[in-house]
């Protein structure tokens, strides 16, 4: 095969594969290539396998010239997260300083897409300890984003979703505790999936906040996030609070119809701090859901600051309780902005904490019926301006180091809290050339809904098909 | 001084309250963790922990816990509200 391979998707990479128009080592080089020539600028990756996934990579073509039965990523590259386990390895979880002993299991979703064919191309960049929106890393260095490096690229999953928007690699695991999927998804221009509560496994993942944790697929287009759902999801012996719930075929159900689907739109609140020029954004792809038949609705949400604070006692609550011995330890290895967040789950009564998660299912019952009830997803922006530059965000912090998540908004952080699936998708571009992108969310399980909705908005624009020049 | 949380909280809160909270953060996390919080960090922590307690507050007259006598199972919700009425497919 001729041209650019970096350029297809996930999906046409393995299916070309199958097919035998491309071999897996073609698709491993290119992607080697542009991780040499990307690196210095984007720093998405922590560590490259270079030797290993060329290995890998012939032997998948070995496997595919003798016939073998091969799985839905085989020979496909792919990169990841750094909080995954791999046996044998060290998880940094994007902290030098805060040592992480050498892992004696591996994370069950790398098994699972180990398991699907798929290559592991190297370790990606991330939030220190997950824990900063913006993809700031003292120890490894801040993640750029591809489309501007003066801009943030987002976090925690930053070089997740760097590298997928580079095109360094054709897809890759994140994790998003309050937003850090579909946050560095909508900065970077890719699609982030943060599925219904412990619909993937968590065995081998180094945890956040475990009431809200959750593993997700960061990819170019819906349908790629799809396949790799469906390999990641579904229950597992070895994790006893995955949800036991069959995952679908999440592909097949993709080019269904969207005619008639409701489709609300907040009508107060959520759009109360969101710029015009985001608001445009919006507008246009509402309109595009309008054209292919849907039903737009307003509905009027439960009030998402109580549940942001709800989320915020019981995250910071399990976060202190994660950490503390750490920052006993060694305070000076965590970043300020993570110090703080500790201090005050530190001073979260554990009665606090409890009622929180008390109050999880009557909040998500009362967000079902007043919602849920009228519309089969939310139509709501990820984030409420463009993308700002990392000055912009260090000038800030210097003054308020005890703001998180507010400056890049409050509206992910509540889907966790109640547990719902959420899609990410690029909606368009700000004036300062960065991607914005809006988030579909559903009732608990409807991943099928929110990829087919998702899915048709990208077959009728081609957003997703631009591609960054770092 | 204002509170951290956004455009829904910006009200000033009162002086006295936020220092009593600044120094129960201070002697518990000292006490119960063995760390020491600056007074300004704990003053800023103050602010927000006393927007967290008037929300809780708040939505413990809304939401009765009293009467929940559901088990706190969190994930048979989402299973059960997946199937609730309204749902499509």
């Amino acid at each position: 095969m001729t041209g650019e391979p970096w350029r297809m998707s996930l999906v046409e990479a393995a299916d070309a594969i199958r097919r035998k128009e491309i071999s897996s080592l073609e698709l491993t080089e290119t992607c080697l290539a542009r991780i040499e020539c990307l690196q210095p600028t984007l720093n998405c990756f922590l560590t490259v396998d270079r030797e290993g996934v060329l290995e890998a990579a012939k032997a998948a073509d070995a496997a595919v010239g003798r016939g073998d039965d091969i799985g839905p990523l085989h020979g496909v590259p792919l990169a990841h997260k750094d909080i995954f386990h791999r046996k044998g390895q060290i998880t940094t979880c994007g902290s030098k300083r805060v040592q992480q002993p050498v892992a004696n299991k591996t994370a069950t979703v790398l098994s699972r897409l180990s398991g699907a064919g798929a290559l592991y191309l190297g370790s990606l960049n991330l939030s220190q300890l997950c824990y900063n929106p913006y993809g700031f890393n003292n120890d490894y260095g801040h993640c750029r984003n591809p489309w501007n490096s003066e801009h943030i690229s987002g976090g925690s999953s930053s070089g997740s979703c760097a590298a997928v928007s580079a095109r360094l690699v054709f897809g890759a695991l994140g994790s998003d505790t309050g937003g850090s999927i579909r946050l560095p998804a909508s900065m970077c221009g890719v699609v982030g999936l943060l599925p219904t509560y412990a619909r993937v496994s968590r065995f081998g993942f180094v945890p956040q906040a475990i009431s809200l944790d959750n593993v997700g697929a960061l990819a170019r287009t819906v349908r790629d996030c799809a396949r790799l759902l469906k390999v990641i999801a579904g229950p597992d012996p070895n994790d006893p609070t995955c949800s036991s719930e069959p995952a679908p075929d999440y592909e097949s159900t993709l080019d269904d119809g969207i005619a008639g689907c409701k489709i609300g739109i907040p009508s107060e609140v959520i759009y109360d701090n969101v710029t015009s020029e985001v608001e445009n954004i919006m507008e246009n792809s509402l309109d595009i859901y309008r054209d292919l038949g849907c039903e737009l609705v307003d509905v009027t949400l439960p009030n998402p600051s109580e549940l942001n604070i709800l989320a915020d006692i019981v995250e910071l609550s399990e976060v202190a309780a994660f950490h503390a011995k750490g920052l006993r330890d060694n305070a000076e290895a965590y970043h300020e902005i993570f110090r703080n967040r500790i201090f005050l789950g530190m001073c979260i009564p554990a009665s606090k904490y409890v009622e929180a998660l008390r109050m999880r299912a009557r909040m998500l019952d009362r967000y079902i019926a007043e919602v849920f009830e009228k519309v089969d997803v939310l139509h709501i922006p990820v984030m409420p301006a463009p993308v700002p530059t990392i000055s912009q965000i260090e000038e800030t912090l210097s003054k308020r180091p005890d703001l998180n998540l507010e400056l890049v908004g409050r509206n992910t952080q509540m889907f966790n809290y109640l547990g719902l699936p959420a899609l990410a998708v690029p909606g368009g571009f700000a004036s300062n050339g960065l991607p914005i992108g809006f988030q579909l969310v559903g009732r608990p399980f409807s991943e099928p809904i929110l990829l087919n909705i998702g899915h048709s908005f990208q077959a009728a624009t081609d957003y997703h098909s631009l591609v960054p020049e770092p | 001084m204002t509170r951290g949380r956004g455009k829904q909280c910006d009200r000033p809160i009162s002086g006295a309250a936020a220092k009593i909270t600044a120094r129960m953060i201070s002697k518990g996390v000292q006490a119960w963790h063995g760390l020491s919080i600056e007074p300004i960090q704990a003053a800023l922590l103050a602010e927000v922990l006393n927007t967290y307690n008037e929300t809780t507050k708040k939505l413990e007259e809304i939401i009765d816990l009293a009467s929940d006598d559901r088990p706190n199972d969190f994930q048979l919700s989402l299973v059960a509200d997946a199937r609730s009425p309204g749902a499509r497919g």
